[in-house]
């Protein structure tokens, strides 16, 4: 009977059941929609967490430069070629360690990955490779001591200025003509492959390092950089001078993000070439997972001036319509869910009970024919129930509409993640200088730390993602569990007020 | 009623009275009402409206319960003080002894009329299929089974009273209380529906309770009440 009597319900009060499951049904689908596109803002925050970590990597250890430290780079010119009209050809390259990073020495690295609860670690060297070419007047500058200040806010602060933030600057004052020409290089551990910048990229030809590599002057290259210099697989670069044989091309895992530098090469080739002796980075893989805060308090307090970074730091640093959009779907998003929800169980409360109110005569009838009040609650319970339930699988649907509407009009969303945080982003809008030598010009050129080659690369790294949200097995089954919570409360609420009338009051109910 | 006529009564009502709020006012449907129901009788009650006609048959039904006073039945193996019972056996009694007649009919819309008749035999644990046979049974005596599967929207007044004199029927109630079985009904229907009325009350024995206004069917009564702002008289 009672199946009998629900099915009947249901089907022959259809519009009712109708209007019960949609109101349960839409606040399903806006929940599985917001939860789906907060999945895939959050999995693009972990891509761009990987890219920037390398897959596998749980903390990073850097030892940044401390307020005030200077970065400006000192090019010594020789007085080189004059011509009849006073201008001299200069052209100097520079292996420098990168912006904003200070190197850790072998002591304190041998310290570091020797702590308790370490599984694995890399130690990389990040330099820029940078080359001034080109011809400078031959003026005698006032105030030509070539000692500028290195940490100048502003960028035209001699009398020669070069926009340094470029691949290339050109300067065009007094008759000047000079191109400053960078890329990024990285020394990496050609015998570590389970942790480092290496594991989020991919091969796209020839090969990655490996341990015969060591000492070797090879190179892997990233794929864009490659292009836009018509290198590959075979060819030769030149670091500082040095040829390099490329033996690799690689691009990111992810092809909306980018790769951690232009040149990987063996890193006792990196440390040769730069004369440093030590590392920048260390990549860390813990043995436990759930032991990295554990880890990261340890190694802070290993040793002063180091800044131990996890995935959660960098997370907080994260910047652009990505982190702008996770705001917005955590914050607007989940209250806008609750009170959707809220709604549709007040709306699937208000339909039951108006249902359930002009059938009272129905109900009192069934008391008069010796019906119990726990069996008429139970119909009434089952039939809000199977409401619910229909609810949820009508939510599942307009859900994975509205999921599969946003993944058609694939909303593009950028993340700039600062390694440093607000201190590396002011760090690399300050950083700049260059300076002329004995006989050469003095200047000063501003740089920004922002863009993929320019001086500040070593601080933000910006990641474009197309927003793919797909809705989790988790969250189905919670929408789900949500529309058949509204069918029982709504079934509760308007069963009790049913079971609370004697037969009399509800015979006399007029429907 | 008499102490003679005690040992066939079927219900047993001892100074009763019902009061109740309408409007914010307290009325008083039943004024101290005494009688007796004997067993096995066709009893009609008439009176002007709001006269508390329904409220006595209410009370006999068990589906309200008295202000004062006592309602006794008189069971075939057992003596139940209604007013003294909780909800359970209230709902125990009502589904093994009483069967309800409406004016209104009081199906369910949404099931057919086999299983609106099927409804009155769930109280008892039965299998489906014999509850579907006895209620085939019913709606047999009540002359509609040809209509068994057509819901009640589909049936005329006439069908749907039938339905409900079937529903009323199908547990061997000891007793038949109807409140203006044909009030919705023209005469040649009523005169139907209080053929099967009669037919039951002569053939199978059952006591009859008919509230009406129509004099005609209250004539068929071989006992009739009378019932005007709560007192009772025996006409």
């Amino acid at each position: 009977m009672f199946t009998i009597y629900l099915k009947r319900e249901l089907t022959r009060r259809a519009r009712q059941t109708l209007v019960i499951a949609s109101g349960l049904g839409v606040a399903v689908a806006l929940v599985i929609t917001i939860n789906s596109v907060s999945g895939g803002i959050q999995q693009s925050q972990e891509t761009a967490l990987a890219n920037l970590y390398g897959v596998g990597t749980d903390l990073t250890v850097t030892k940044p430069p401390q307020e005030g430290q200077g970065f400006g780079q000192r090019f010594a010119f020789g007085l080189g070629t004059q011509n009849q009209n006073s201008t001299q050809s200069l052209s100097n390259t520079r292996l420098i360690v990168s912006r904003g990073q200070q190197v850790i020495n072998q002591s304190d690295y041998s310290k570091i990955v020797s702590v308790k609860g370490i599984r694995a670690a890399t130690g990389t060297l990040r330099l820029n490779n940078i080359t001034f070419s080109g011809t400078l007047p031959n003026l005698t500058l006032p105030n030509q001591s070539g000692s500028t200040q290195n940490n100048q806010n502003q960028s035209n602060g001699g009398a020669l200025s070069g926009n340094s933030n470029q691949n290339r600057g050109d300067g065009l004052r007094s008759g000047g003509n000079f191109n400053v020409d960078q890329f990024s290089v990285e020394g990496i551990d050609s015998t570590q492959q389970s942790v480092g910048p290496i594991t989020s990229t991919k091969v796209i030809d020839g090969r990655l390092l490996t341990a015969s590599d060591k000492g070797q002057p090879v190179a892997l290259v990233d794929q864009t950089y490659a292009s836009s210099n018509a290198l590959k697989v075979g060819s030769t670069i030149k670091i500082k001078d040095a040829p390099f044989a490329i033996v690799g091309l690689v691009a990111p895992q992810s092809s909306s993000t980018q790769t951690e530098s232009n040149i990987y090469i063996p890193i006792d080739q990196a440390q040769t070439l730069s004369g440093n002796s030590g590392i920048t980075t260390i990549y860390i893989q813990a043995s436990d997972n759930s032991q990295v805060a554990s880890l990261k308090s340890s190694l802070s307090n290993l040793l002063p001036g180091i800044s131990v970074n996890s995935s959660a730091d960098l997370a907080a640093n994260i910047s652009g319509s990505l982190q702008t959009a996770s705001s917005l779907i955590n914050g607007l998003g989940g209250w806008l869910s609750i009170l959707v929800l809220l709604g549709a169980f007040l709306i699937s409360i208000l339909f039951t009970l108006s249902g359930v109110n002009r059938r009272t005569r129905e109900f009192g009838t069934l008391k008069a024919l010796g019906w119990k009040n726990s069996r008429i609650g139970r119909q009434i319970l089952g039939e809000s129930l199977v409401s619910g339930f229909f609810g949820g699988i009508l939510g599942i649907g307009l859900g994975m509409i509205g999921v599969a509407a946003i993944n058609i009009w694939g909303p593009s969303l950028n993340a700039s993640i600062s390694r440093f945080g607000n201190f590396g982003r002011n760090f690399g809008q300050r950083a700049g200088g260059f300076q002329g030598g004995p006989g050469g010009g003095g200047f000063q050129g501003g740089g920004q730390g922002s863009g993929r080659n320019g001086f500040g690369q070593a601080f933000q790294n910006v990641s474009t993602f197309t927003l793919h949200a797909s809705p989790s097995l988790m969250i189905l089954a919670i929408g789900i569990i949500f529309s058949l919570a509204g069918g029982v409360i709504a079934g509760l609420v308007a069963g009790r007020r049913i079971v609370r009338l004697s037969p009399a009051e509800a015979m006399r109910s007029v429907a | 009623m008499t102490n003679s006529t005690m040992n066939n009564s079927l219900f047993e009502l001892k100074g009763v009275s019902k009061k109740y709020e309408q409007k914010g006012k307290l009325v008083d449907a039943l004024v101290d009402v005494t009688i007796s129901i004997p067993r096995s009788t066709m009893i009609s009650i008439q009176g002007p409206t709001g006269g508390g006609k329904s409220t006595l048959l209410q009370l006999l039904g068990a589906l309200d319960s008295p202000s004062t006073g006592s309602v006794t039945f008189f069971g075939k193996d057992e003596l139940l003080n209604l007013e003294s019972l909780d909800e359970s056996k209230l709902n125990n009694f009502r589904a093994q002894n009483i069967g309800f007649i409406f004016q209104n009919y009081n199906l369910i819309p949404t099931l057919s009329a086999l299983e609106n008749v099927a409804t009155a035999l769930e109280p008892f644990n039965i299998p489906w299929d014999e509850r579907l046979m006895k209620a085939t049974t019913s709606l047999d005596r009540v002359g509609l089974a040809g209509r068994i599967n057509h819901l009640p929207p589909e049936l005329s007044g006439g069908e749907q009273q039938r339905v409900a004199i079937a529903r009323a029927l199908v547990k061997n109630p000891e007793v038949i209380l109807a409140d203006e079985p044909t009030g919705n009904l023209d005469e040649g229907t009523r005169d139907e529906i209080i053929g099967i009325l009669e037919n039951l009350w002569h053939e199978h024995g059952l006591t009859v309770v008919i509230v009406t206004h129509d004099s005609l069917v209250a004539n068929r009564a071989d006992l009739h009440l009378r019932i005007d702002q709560g007192r009772v008289s025996v006409n």
